[in-house]
Protein backbone atom coordinates (compact mmCIF):
# COMPACT_ATOMS: atom_id res chain seq x y z
CA UNK A 1 0.00 0.00 0.00
CA UNK A 2 1.66 3.28 -1.24
CA UNK A 3 1.12 6.70 0.91
CA UNK A 4 1.52 9.44 -0.81
CA UNK A 5 3.34 12.28 0.95
CA UNK A 6 5.02 15.02 -1.20
CA UNK A 7 7.06 16.69 2.01
CA UNK A 8 10.54 18.28 1.36
CA UNK A 9 13.00 16.26 3.36
CA UNK A 10 15.01 19.07 5.12
CA UNK A 11 11.42 19.97 6.33
CA UNK A 12 12.79 19.39 9.92
CA UNK A 13 16.16 21.57 9.15
CA UNK A 14 13.65 23.95 7.70
CA UNK A 15 11.47 24.23 11.02
CA UNK A 16 14.10 25.19 13.29
CA UNK A 17 15.36 27.15 11.09
CA UNK A 18 12.16 28.81 11.18
CA UNK A 19 12.65 29.44 14.90
CA UNK A 20 16.28 31.24 14.62
CA UNK A 21 14.53 33.17 12.08
CA UNK A 22 12.45 33.76 14.74
CA UNK A 23 15.27 34.88 17.24
CA UNK A 24 17.04 36.54 15.13
CA UNK A 25 14.62 38.65 13.92
CA UNK A 26 13.80 39.55 17.86
CA UNK A 27 16.80 40.57 19.05
CA UNK A 28 17.05 42.15 15.04
CA UNK A 29 20.36 40.59 14.58
CA UNK A 30 21.16 40.89 10.84
CA UNK A 31 22.57 37.33 9.83
CA UNK A 32 24.56 36.74 6.75
CA UNK A 33 25.02 32.95 5.62
CA UNK A 34 29.01 33.55 3.91
CA UNK A 35 29.32 30.02 1.47
CA UNK A 36 32.29 29.92 -0.93
CA UNK A 37 34.52 27.16 -1.29
CA UNK A 38 37.86 26.03 0.91
CA UNK A 39 40.00 28.66 1.10
CA UNK A 40 38.24 31.52 -1.00
CA UNK A 41 39.14 33.70 1.80
CA UNK A 42 35.93 33.67 3.59
CA UNK A 43 38.03 34.37 7.60
CA UNK A 44 39.92 36.47 6.16
CA UNK A 45 37.06 38.74 4.82
CA UNK A 46 35.37 38.64 8.66
CA UNK A 47 38.61 39.66 9.91
CA UNK A 48 38.69 42.71 8.08
CA UNK A 49 34.82 43.02 8.46
CA UNK A 50 35.78 43.01 12.39
CA UNK A 51 38.69 45.75 11.99
CA UNK A 52 36.42 47.95 9.67
CA UNK A 53 33.28 48.00 11.67
CA UNK A 54 35.36 48.04 15.23
CA UNK A 55 33.47 50.62 17.68
CA UNK A 56 30.66 51.12 15.04
CA UNK A 57 28.30 47.76 15.17
CA UNK A 58 28.39 44.87 17.45
CA UNK A 59 29.31 41.57 15.30
CA UNK A 60 29.14 37.61 16.10
CA UNK A 61 30.00 34.86 14.50
CA UNK A 62 29.67 31.52 14.15
CA UNK A 63 32.41 29.27 12.43
CA UNK A 64 31.69 26.44 11.05
CA UNK A 65 34.68 23.83 10.18
CA UNK A 66 35.31 19.90 10.00
CA UNK A 67 37.87 19.77 12.17
CA UNK A 68 39.98 22.32 14.51
CA UNK A 69 39.35 25.78 15.96
CA UNK A 70 41.74 27.63 14.31
CA UNK A 71 39.31 30.09 12.44
CA UNK A 72 37.27 30.49 15.67
CA UNK A 73 40.75 31.88 17.10
CA UNK A 74 41.66 34.07 14.36
CA UNK A 75 38.38 35.34 14.41
CA UNK A 76 38.42 35.83 18.60
CA UNK A 77 41.11 37.91 18.24
CA UNK A 78 39.21 40.53 17.02
CA UNK A 79 35.97 39.73 18.35
CA UNK A 80 34.63 38.67 21.44
CA UNK A 81 31.41 36.93 20.32
CA UNK A 82 32.72 33.88 18.54
CA UNK A 83 31.46 30.54 18.27
CA UNK A 84 33.13 27.59 16.46
CA UNK A 85 30.97 25.00 15.66
CA UNK A 86 33.14 21.33 14.46
CA UNK A 87 31.23 19.30 11.78
CA UNK A 88 33.29 16.58 11.92
CA UNK A 89 32.39 14.26 8.93
CA UNK A 90 29.39 16.82 8.13
CA UNK A 91 30.45 19.16 5.10
CA UNK A 92 27.83 22.14 5.90
CA UNK A 93 25.92 23.27 8.65
CA UNK A 94 22.63 22.53 9.61
CA UNK A 95 19.32 24.75 11.49
CA UNK A 96 20.17 22.85 14.72
CA UNK A 97 23.90 23.18 14.67
CA UNK A 98 23.33 27.06 14.48
CA UNK A 99 20.22 27.41 17.36
CA UNK A 100 22.34 25.52 19.54
CA UNK A 101 25.51 27.80 18.70
CA UNK A 102 23.76 31.10 18.67
CA UNK A 103 22.12 30.04 22.30
CA UNK A 104 25.76 30.72 23.63
CA UNK A 105 25.62 34.19 22.46
CA UNK A 106 23.72 37.64 23.74
CA UNK A 107 21.84 37.93 20.61
CA UNK A 108 20.16 41.27 21.93
CA UNK A 109 23.78 42.56 22.10
CA UNK A 110 24.41 42.63 18.15
CA UNK A 111 24.17 43.78 15.16
CA UNK A 112 25.39 41.41 13.12
CA UNK A 113 26.07 37.81 13.29
CA UNK A 114 27.67 36.24 10.12
CA UNK A 115 27.70 32.53 9.93
CA UNK A 116 31.25 31.52 7.93
CA UNK A 117 30.17 27.98 6.39
CA UNK A 118 32.07 24.91 5.57
CA UNK A 119 34.03 25.60 2.80
CA UNK A 120 31.79 23.86 -0.05
CA UNK A 121 29.93 25.44 -2.78
CA UNK A 122 27.46 22.36 -3.10
CA UNK A 123 25.07 21.35 -0.13
CA UNK A 124 25.42 24.33 2.27
CA UNK A 125 22.95 26.27 -0.48
CA UNK A 126 20.00 23.16 0.64
CA UNK A 127 19.93 24.34 4.17
CA UNK A 128 18.46 26.70 5.43
CA UNK A 129 19.87 28.05 8.99
CA UNK A 130 17.43 31.20 9.37
CA UNK A 131 19.48 34.11 7.89
CA UNK A 132 18.27 37.10 6.38
CA UNK A 133 20.39 36.90 3.11
CA UNK A 134 22.79 34.05 1.79
CA UNK A 135 26.37 35.53 0.43
CA UNK A 136 28.13 33.17 -2.11
CA UNK A 137 31.78 33.78 -2.35
CA UNK A 138 34.85 32.73 -5.18
CA UNK A 139 38.15 33.61 -5.69
CA UNK A 140 40.26 33.84 -9.35
CA UNK A 141 42.39 31.22 -7.98
CA UNK A 142 39.51 28.82 -8.15
CA UNK A 143 38.94 28.86 -11.93
CA UNK A 144 36.44 31.07 -13.75
CA UNK A 145 33.96 28.20 -14.45
CA UNK A 146 32.86 27.87 -10.55
CA UNK A 147 29.72 30.47 -11.28
CA UNK A 148 28.22 27.97 -13.81
CA UNK A 149 29.09 24.85 -11.95
CA UNK A 150 27.12 25.71 -9.22
CA UNK A 151 23.77 27.08 -10.40
CA UNK A 152 22.12 26.60 -6.69
CA UNK A 153 24.25 28.62 -5.54
CA UNK A 154 23.67 31.53 -7.59
CA UNK A 155 20.02 31.76 -7.58
CA UNK A 156 19.70 31.61 -3.67
CA UNK A 157 22.35 34.26 -3.19
CA UNK A 158 21.43 37.88 -2.72
CA UNK A 159 25.57 38.93 -3.15
CA UNK A 160 28.44 37.23 -5.01
CA UNK A 161 31.81 37.95 -3.44
CA UNK A 162 34.65 37.75 -5.59
CA UNK A 163 37.54 37.46 -3.82
CA UNK A 164 42.08 37.68 -4.64
CA UNK A 165 41.31 40.11 -7.33
CA UNK A 166 45.34 40.61 -6.75
CA UNK A 167 46.01 37.52 -8.75
CA UNK A 168 44.24 37.74 -11.44
CA UNK A 169 47.31 38.83 -13.28
CA UNK A 170 48.87 35.69 -12.57
CA UNK A 171 45.65 33.32 -13.01
CA UNK A 172 44.10 32.25 -16.08
CA UNK A 173 40.81 33.43 -15.21
CA UNK A 174 38.56 35.59 -17.96
CA UNK A 175 36.75 37.99 -15.70
CA UNK A 176 34.25 38.35 -18.71
CA UNK A 177 33.47 35.15 -19.14
CA UNK A 178 32.65 35.07 -15.36
CA UNK A 179 30.60 37.85 -15.14
CA UNK A 180 28.39 36.13 -18.35
CA UNK A 181 28.35 33.33 -16.32
CA UNK A 182 27.18 34.97 -13.42
CA UNK A 183 23.93 37.15 -15.64
CA UNK A 184 22.83 33.96 -17.44
CA UNK A 185 21.82 32.29 -14.04
CA UNK A 186 20.81 35.85 -12.13
CA UNK A 187 20.47 38.76 -13.62
CA UNK A 188 19.73 40.96 -10.61
CA UNK A 189 22.55 39.60 -7.55
CA UNK A 190 25.34 42.20 -7.19
CA UNK A 191 28.92 40.57 -7.87
CA UNK A 192 31.62 42.46 -5.54
CA UNK A 193 35.02 42.28 -6.44
CA UNK A 194 37.55 42.12 -3.83
CA UNK A 195 40.70 41.86 -2.89
CA UNK A 196 41.09 41.04 1.03
CA UNK A 197 44.50 40.68 1.31
CA UNK A 198 45.27 44.34 0.53
CA UNK A 199 42.62 45.51 2.39
CA UNK A 200 39.86 46.44 -0.89
CA UNK A 201 36.68 45.52 0.60
CA UNK A 202 34.85 48.91 0.61
CA UNK A 203 32.25 47.85 -1.79
CA UNK A 204 30.81 44.72 0.70
CA UNK A 205 31.41 47.33 3.36
CA UNK A 206 29.29 49.51 1.92
CA UNK A 207 26.12 46.51 0.91
CA UNK A 208 26.72 45.75 4.54
CA UNK A 209 26.19 49.16 5.78
CA UNK A 210 22.67 49.47 3.73
CA UNK A 211 21.58 46.10 4.26
CA UNK A 212 21.69 46.25 7.67
CA UNK A 213 20.00 50.15 7.45
CA UNK A 214 17.08 48.31 5.44
CA UNK A 215 17.18 45.28 7.61
CA UNK A 216 16.57 47.98 10.73
CA UNK A 217 13.90 49.66 9.12
CA UNK A 218 11.91 46.85 7.98
CA UNK A 219 12.09 45.05 11.80
CA UNK A 220 10.72 48.78 12.76
CA UNK A 221 8.28 48.49 10.21
CA UNK A 222 6.91 45.33 11.30
CA UNK B 1 28.75 12.90 3.46
CA UNK B 2 26.18 15.40 1.89
CA UNK B 3 24.43 12.15 1.12
CA UNK B 4 24.44 11.11 4.58
CA UNK B 5 22.73 13.80 5.87
CA UNK B 6 19.88 13.44 3.61
CA UNK B 7 19.27 9.86 4.50
CA UNK B 8 19.52 10.78 7.74
CA UNK B 9 16.94 13.90 7.60
CA UNK B 10 15.10 11.24 5.32
CA UNK B 11 14.77 8.46 7.83
CA UNK B 12 13.93 10.97 10.49
CA UNK B 13 11.02 12.43 8.66
CA UNK B 14 9.43 9.14 7.64
CA UNK B 15 9.92 7.96 11.40
CA UNK B 16 7.59 10.89 11.90
CA UNK B 17 5.41 9.68 9.20
CA UNK B 18 5.01 6.38 9.05
CA UNK B 19 6.09 5.43 12.72
CA UNK B 20 9.21 3.80 13.62
CA UNK B 21 7.58 0.34 13.34
CA UNK B 22 6.01 0.85 10.42
CA UNK B 23 6.34 -2.16 7.91
CA UNK B 24 8.18 -0.24 5.10
CA UNK B 25 8.97 -1.95 1.76
CA UNK B 26 9.76 1.47 -0.35
CA UNK B 27 10.10 5.04 0.04
CA UNK B 28 10.13 7.02 -2.91
CA UNK B 29 12.01 10.81 -3.14
CA UNK B 30 12.50 13.44 -5.87
CA UNK B 31 15.68 14.97 -6.47
CA UNK B 32 16.15 17.89 -8.18
CA UNK B 33 19.01 18.65 -10.51
CA UNK B 34 19.99 21.67 -8.64
CA UNK B 35 20.53 19.87 -5.34
CA UNK B 36 23.61 18.48 -5.96
CA UNK B 37 22.67 14.78 -4.78
CA UNK B 38 24.14 11.86 -6.88
CA UNK B 39 21.64 9.48 -6.85
CA UNK B 40 24.39 6.21 -6.30
CA UNK B 41 25.62 7.73 -2.97
CA UNK B 42 22.34 8.74 -1.76
CA UNK B 43 21.52 4.71 -2.62
CA UNK B 44 24.62 3.85 -0.33
CA UNK B 45 24.17 6.37 2.57
CA UNK B 46 20.80 4.95 3.01
CA UNK B 47 21.75 1.48 3.21
CA UNK B 48 24.45 2.68 5.30
CA UNK B 49 21.73 4.79 7.51
CA UNK B 50 19.54 1.44 7.86
CA UNK B 51 21.93 -1.18 8.31
CA UNK B 52 20.92 -3.81 11.35
CA UNK B 53 17.60 -1.33 11.85
CA UNK B 54 14.35 -2.66 11.18
CA UNK B 55 14.21 -0.77 7.75
CA UNK B 56 17.21 -2.41 6.25
CA UNK B 57 15.87 -3.96 3.37
CA UNK B 58 13.29 -0.81 2.52
CA UNK B 59 14.23 0.21 -1.03
CA UNK B 60 14.69 3.98 -1.70
CA UNK B 61 13.29 4.78 -5.45
CA UNK B 62 14.99 8.05 -6.88
CA UNK B 63 12.83 10.00 -9.30
CA UNK B 64 15.13 12.53 -10.48
CA UNK B 65 13.81 15.97 -11.74
CA UNK B 66 16.03 18.38 -14.05
CA UNK B 67 17.02 21.61 -14.13
CA UNK B 68 13.99 23.45 -15.65
CA UNK B 69 14.29 27.34 -16.90
CA UNK B 70 10.57 29.46 -17.92
CA UNK B 71 10.92 32.74 -19.82
CA UNK B 72 8.57 35.40 -18.67
CA UNK B 73 8.33 37.05 -21.91
CA UNK B 74 7.66 33.96 -24.71
CA UNK B 75 6.31 31.34 -21.74
CA UNK B 76 8.73 28.89 -23.49
CA UNK B 77 9.83 26.16 -20.64
CA UNK B 78 12.92 24.10 -21.53
CA UNK B 79 15.48 21.61 -19.42
CA UNK B 80 19.15 22.98 -19.70
CA UNK B 81 22.44 20.79 -19.30
CA UNK B 82 24.29 23.09 -18.15
CA UNK B 83 24.82 26.73 -16.72
CA UNK B 84 26.07 28.34 -20.06
CA UNK B 85 25.06 31.54 -22.09
CA UNK B 86 23.60 29.38 -24.90
CA UNK B 87 20.97 27.15 -22.45
CA UNK B 88 20.20 29.56 -19.78
CA UNK B 89 18.88 32.27 -22.51
CA UNK B 90 15.71 31.92 -24.13
CA UNK B 91 16.08 32.18 -28.41
CA UNK B 92 13.40 35.60 -27.89
CA UNK B 93 15.91 37.19 -26.78
CA UNK B 94 14.75 37.71 -22.96
CA UNK B 95 17.21 36.80 -20.71
CA UNK B 96 17.84 35.62 -18.22
CA UNK B 97 15.00 33.18 -17.90
CA UNK B 98 13.60 31.96 -14.11
CA UNK B 99 13.98 29.08 -12.36
CA UNK B 100 10.75 26.84 -12.48
CA UNK B 101 12.13 23.68 -10.97
CA UNK B 102 15.18 21.13 -10.26
CA UNK B 103 15.56 22.50 -6.39
CA UNK B 104 12.88 19.72 -5.40
CA UNK B 105 14.12 17.08 -2.41
CA UNK B 106 10.85 15.96 -1.66
CA UNK B 107 9.75 12.18 0.13
CA UNK B 108 7.18 11.36 -2.48
CA UNK B 109 5.86 8.25 -1.20
CA UNK B 110 6.85 5.34 1.09
CA UNK B 111 4.70 1.71 0.59
CA UNK B 112 3.77 -0.23 3.76
CA UNK B 113 3.25 -4.23 3.57
CA UNK B 114 -0.30 -4.87 2.83
CA UNK B 115 -1.18 -6.56 6.06
CA UNK B 116 -2.48 -10.16 5.32
CA UNK B 117 -6.21 -10.89 6.74
CA UNK B 118 -5.19 -13.70 9.16
CA UNK B 119 -4.52 -11.28 10.94
CA UNK B 120 -2.36 -13.16 13.82
CA UNK B 121 0.44 -11.55 15.68
CA UNK B 122 1.16 -8.37 14.33
CA UNK B 123 1.75 -6.86 17.27
CA UNK B 124 3.59 -9.49 18.81
CA UNK B 125 6.53 -9.47 16.35
CA UNK B 126 6.50 -5.75 16.36
CA UNK B 127 7.64 -5.85 19.99
CA UNK B 128 10.16 -8.42 19.70
CA UNK B 129 12.12 -6.37 17.08
CA UNK B 130 14.69 -4.43 18.77
CA UNK B 131 16.59 -1.27 17.59
CA UNK B 132 20.19 -2.74 17.23
CA UNK B 133 23.31 -1.52 19.37
N1 LIG C 1 46.30 36.73 -2.73
C1 LIG C 1 45.27 36.77 -1.91
N2 LIG C 1 45.17 35.85 -0.94
C2 LIG C 1 44.10 35.91 -0.12
C3 LIG C 1 43.10 36.90 -0.26
N3 LIG C 1 42.16 36.70 0.68
C4 LIG C 1 42.55 35.62 1.39
N4 LIG C 1 43.72 35.13 0.92
C5 LIG C 1 44.50 33.99 1.40
O1 LIG C 1 43.78 32.79 1.12
C6 LIG C 1 44.08 31.81 2.12
C7 LIG C 1 42.79 31.24 2.69
O2 LIG C 1 42.11 32.25 3.40
P1 LIG C 1 41.02 31.92 4.53
O3 LIG C 1 40.46 33.21 4.99
O4 LIG C 1 41.57 31.00 5.54
O5 LIG C 1 39.96 31.12 3.64
P2 LIG C 1 38.60 30.42 4.10
O6 LIG C 1 37.65 30.60 2.98
O7 LIG C 1 38.18 30.91 5.43
O8 LIG C 1 39.06 28.90 4.19
P3 LIG C 1 38.31 27.67 4.95
O9 LIG C 1 37.69 28.19 6.19
O10 LIG C 1 39.39 26.69 5.19
O11 LIG C 1 37.31 27.16 3.96
C8 LIG C 1 44.92 32.51 3.17
O12 LIG C 1 46.27 32.17 2.96
C9 LIG C 1 44.66 33.97 2.91
O13 LIG C 1 45.74 34.79 3.27
C10 LIG C 1 43.26 37.88 -1.30
O14 LIG C 1 42.45 38.79 -1.49
N5 LIG C 1 44.35 37.74 -2.10
MG1 LIG D 1 37.74 29.89 7.18
ZN1 LIG E 1 26.86 18.79 3.25
ZN1 LIG F 1 11.55 33.78 -24.29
Amino acid sequence: MKVPVVENVLKLNDEIARLNRRAFQEAEVFVVDLIGSPGCGKTALLEATLEHLRGTVEIGVLVGDPATSRDGQRLARRCAHVVQINTGNGCHLDANQIRQAAARLDLNRLDILFIENVGNLICPVSFDLGQHVKVGMFSVSEGDDKAAKHPHLLLVSSLLLLNKMDLLPHVNFDLEHFHQDVRCLNAAVPLLELSVKHGQIEPWLNWLTCQGQLQQGTSRVA
Amino acid sequence: MHELSIAEALIDLLRRRAGPEAKLVSVGVRIGALQGIDGSCLQFAWQAALAGTNWQDVRLDLEPAPWTLHCPACGRTWQPAAATADQTACPCGHTPATPAGGDELDLLFYEVQTPVASGVGEDVCASTKGDGP
